[in-house]
């Protein structure tokens, strides 16, 4: 999976950076002094991810807990995402990684106690409900065989009854999951797309089926789920294709467990849509005219936009989703 | 024709002897013309490369359509250590200033060939240690230099190398090495470019229909050149725009302009048919304002509803008019059609 596995010299003798090098079996990592010498410092094309992935291990130093943009939550409580990893193994078209870090490689911080230690000390208002996204610059489970940080999240969240975690995924790597008894407060959240747009606009990534299987095993369990349909992307026959989806998803999911579905049409920051451009210049949603809107990123125009979120809303809805779990994402 | 880049005159050795060079008569020395191109003679690191080709490019470069550089490097990386003499192609180019490292890379053009494909960093200095290589696998003196003269004068550029010796800290009379093989070395890039195919670059047919016909603006080209993309993403077959072009053809027009309008908003009708209903939409939103002298304008990006008027009224009719067609405007269904309210 990693061309070179990179390790700072501080983490030698930590034990989940053994785990995770016994994991990758390799006996002979290159010790450097900080990630930060190399990682992000050249401009390291994107795509070279397919064929020249390198792997640091490393130590989060500054900050580790960070507030969420405003659109992040679901609800008026507070939002925080916390960083486990930089990158991502999948390749999504429009993945805002591609125009975000001047590196594809993957940086992943084994400091999981410091970042437990800054999630505590934000929960003090036990009248306040906090949420704390695992993500925003990783998928927060595809490489969770790896670093196993699972079982030390539940060991976190499990007494911090006025905090929520959601684990946002595109992958179907819930075997760690499996191996928890779930909790109230920790979600694990899938991206699903119809299979056809999945198969034209993502690499790497579980099929449909295989995700709905997932999502499948732990509703059977009695893990919370949530669902992001996000980004959608217009086609001439999105409707049909959304309906299936609903379908089939009912079919996977036992509603009682559904937290929350969002959804949310596809959009890019500047920086992101000149990559995607450059890097996939036929995917195909390119093929549709998109301006720059209210905040600086680049949406189709906003009637069509808000069109295709009430498509969706009501497909859902007749679908026999639950009105107040759906949510739209990312509009003022 | 290609321009071919060496460092050294032991490294063109085999080019020299094998072409039929003759020394050009330019400004400075290093340079050759053969039937099919050019050779320049750079000198050793970044600076002299870069001023050389620059140089040479600001002279010459209305006859160069690519550069292809021949050279040696040292390998920082022992994982690839059964390269040792082999050829390799240069993927990506990182630059290490003394200790600073620069953070623009160029991604080098390369072809479909059997070479394996690495990253190489240029340094400014000779150096003996493999601190770089979480960077590059490769290292070498003048790569990045020529990038990045390349890429100022729009041409592609390709990179094939030798690796001469694996960098570490006894590496230290690496330069009698790289003496001992020059000629070996050069002899099996010279073969490596006479077996060079000449990739064919087929254009994207841009469909751009007969002149006789039809006549573009600057900009309409250009929108017509970005439906066509459009209609390639979408697989829309290549008949349907046809049909659509000859079917105007057979049409009556005022003239070639007018009839090219149309073959736009055809083409958009076909191939964004959203984004034509959204203007359908829009055109009975500014019709409601008929009978004013002046324009009606909308959001460009169709973001906020805001609605700009730029009236003329010349006397108490036109007040009039302007006060009654404002007060029957559909203000409500024009909101709602910002929420998404439309019939497709
Ligand atoms: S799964 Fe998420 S982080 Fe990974 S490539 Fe796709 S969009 Fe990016």
């Amino acid at each position: 999976m990693f061309n070179q596995v990179f390790i700072e010299k501080s983490c030698l003798s930590n034990l989940r950076a053994q785990n995770i090098l016994n994991k990758l079996n390799k006996k002979d990592p290159i010790i450097i002094d900080d990630h930060e010498s190399f990682f992000n410092k050249v401009k390291k094309p994107y795509l070279q991810k397919r064929d020249n992935l390198n792997l640091f291990i490393a130590e989060k130093k500054g900050r580790l807990v960070k507030e969420a943009p405003d659109a992040y939550g679901l609800d008026n409580g507070k939002h925080y995402y916390f960083i486990h990893a930089y990158n991502c193994i999948y390749e999504c078209h429009y993945c805002y990684l591609q125009g975000y870090f001047h590196s594809p490689d993957i940086v992943l911080f084994v400091n999981y106690e410091d970042i437990g230690m800054n999630i505590k000390e934000l929960c003090h208002n036990k009248n306040e409900t906090y949420w704390f996204h695992a993500g925003e610059f990783s998928d927060s489970l595809a490489l969770s065989h790896i670093t196993d940080e699972i079982p030390y999240l539940y060991e976190l969240f499990g007494p911090l009854k006025n905090a929520k975690l959601e684990l946002r995924t595109k992958s179907a790597n819930i075997k760690a999951i499996l191996k928890q008894s779930p909790l109230e407060n920790i979600i694990t959240s899938f991206s699903l797309s119809p299979q056809s747009h999945l198969k034209q606009t993502e690499e790497k990534t579980p099929s449909l089926s295989t995700r709905l299987k997932a999502i499948k095993k732990l509703s059977d369990h009695g893990h919370p789920i949530g669902i992001h349909l996000d980004p959608i992307i217009f086609t001439e026959n999105f409707k049909q294709e959304y309906e299936i989806l609903a379908k089939e998803l009912l079919e996977h999911l036992d509603s009682k467990l559904l937290q929350y579905i969002s959804i949310g049409v596809v959009r890019f920051s500047k920086e992101s849509f000149y990559q995607v451009k450059k890097n996939y210049p036929q995917s195909f949603f390119l093929a549709e005219n998109m301006n720059t809107s209210f905040d600086g990123k680049i949406r189709y125009p906003r009637p069509m936009r808000m069109w295709i979120l009430s498509q969706v809303k009501q497909i859902l809805i007749q679908a026999g989703f639950p009105v107040e779990k759906v949510y739209l994402c990312m509009e003022d | 024709m290609k321009l071919l880049v060496f460092a050294h005159p032991l490294e063109a050795i085999a080019f020299l002897k094998n072409e039929k060079c003759e020394a050009l008569n330019f400004l400075f020395q290093g340079i050759y013309q053969f039937p099919s191109g050019y050779i320049l003679i750079t000198g050793e690191g970044p600076q002299n490369a870069s001023e050389t080709l620059a140089g040479f490019l600001g002279a010459y470069h209305h006859k160069i359509d690519e550069i292809i550089n021949f050279g040696v490097c040292g390998l920082l990386n022992s994982k690839y250590s059964n390269l040792l003499h082999q050829m390799v192609e240069i993927r990506t180019s990182y630059l290490c200033l003394k200790d600073h490292l620069e953070f623009k890379s160029y991604t080098l053009v390369h072809g479909k060939n059997d070479l394996p494909l690495l990253d190489c960093i240029t340094h400014s200095d000779r150096v003996h240690n493999t601190e770089l290589r979480p960077i590059a696998d490769l290292l070498d003196r003048e790569l990045w230099s020529l990038a990045s003269v390349a890429k100022r004068f729009k041409k592609p550029i390709r990179s094939i190398k030798t690796v001469s010796d694996i960098i570490n800290h006894s590496s230290n009379d690496i330069c009698e090495v790289v003496k001992e093989n020059a000629q070996q070395y050069s002899e099996k890039h010279y073969f490596w470019f006479n077996s060079l195919k000449s990739e064919t670059h087929t254009e994207q047919s841009s469909l751009l229909p007969c002149q006789s016909y039809f006549h573009f603006s600057f900009s309409q080209k250009k929108l017509y050149q970005k439906l066509i993309r459009s209609s390639q993403i979408k697989k829309i077959p290549v008949s349907k725009i046809e049909e659509i072009q000859s079917c105007l053809k057979n049409k009556n027009f005022e003239n070639k302009k007018r009839r090219t309008a149309v073959l736009i908003e055809e083409l958009e009708k076909v191939i964004h048919p959203f984004k034509f209903k959204l203007e359908q939409d829009l055109a009975i939103y500014k019709d409601h304002f008929n009978g004013l002298k002046g324009n009606v304008t909308f959001d460009k990006n169709l973001e906020q509803e805001k609605i700009r008027l730029n009236i003329e009224l010349e006397n108490s009719d036109d007040f009039d008019t302007l006060i009654h067609k404002l007060s029957t405007f559909p203000q409500k269904k024009w909101s709602d059609f910002f929420k998404g309210n439309i019939n497709v």
